[in-house]
């Protein structure tokens, strides 16, 4: 418990301490960049602190974090979620072929083409690879 | 696949919570389990035998698709 709050501590101070480098330098540093550390750091800040809160309620509320670990744990809402990020990565997939085929369409760059289908072809192999490991292992 | 799992239940008066609680699943896995559309792993079956004292196929009642 402790180790987890003194992490989600250190999430916000390191999301803030990118976050306010990102303004004060704003000068001296590329915009791409300082987009990625307001970005990032942000999203940490954000994270660490949601997550803090979320154990803070879990502390003064045992029975209903006992609850809630139920629920994420049992196995009717594993399935559920399991195959609803199956089948959306199925949809992701086919929609970046289907992107592929729109941006050779729309005569975009060949990289943006390109990287639609390494993106396709990477989850494809991915897939695959899983495939295989999952017939071993069961 | 059909079960006998409402019946059992409240055969023993409890509620969805309660039995929920006691296996350590969410209320709408009961609720799912009970109108059929779930069928649990085995380990929940061996849980629920467990918890009713009665063997599995008296829980869950396994007919076979005429083919």
């Amino acid at each position: 418990m402790k180790g987890k709050k003194t992490l989600y501590i250190a999430l916000i101070v390191i999301g803030l301490c990118f976050a306010a480098a990102s303004l004060i330098l704003w000068e001296a540093i590329p915009n791409s960049l300082g987009g990625v550390l307001m970005g990032s750091g942000s999203g940490m800040a954000a994270i660490g602190l949601t997550r803090l809160l979320m154990l803070r309620l879990e502390t003064k509320d045992p029975a209903q974090a006992r609850r809630k670990e139920i629920e994420v744990n049992d196995e009717r809402n594993v399935a559920i979620r399991r195959r609803a990020k199956a089948l959306s990565g199925d949809v992701l997939q086919w929609g970046v072929m289907a992107a592929a085929w729109v941006s050779i369409g729309f005569d975009a760059p060949f990289w943006v083409t390109l990287a639609a289908i390494v993106t396709f072809v990477s989850k494809s192999l991915l897939e695959v690879y899983l495939v295989v490991r999952y017939q071993r292992e069961m | 696949m059909k079960n006998r799992l409402e019946e059992l239940r409240k055969a023993r008066g409890l509620r969805q919570e309660e039995l929920a609680e006691a296996l350590e699943v969410s209320r709408q896995t009961i609720g799912s389990l009970e109108n059929g559309r779930y069928n649990p792993s085995i380990l929940l079956a061996f849980k629920l035998s467990r918890y009713f004292g009665v063997p599995i196929e008296e829980i869950f009642i396994y007919e076979e698709e005429p083919s």
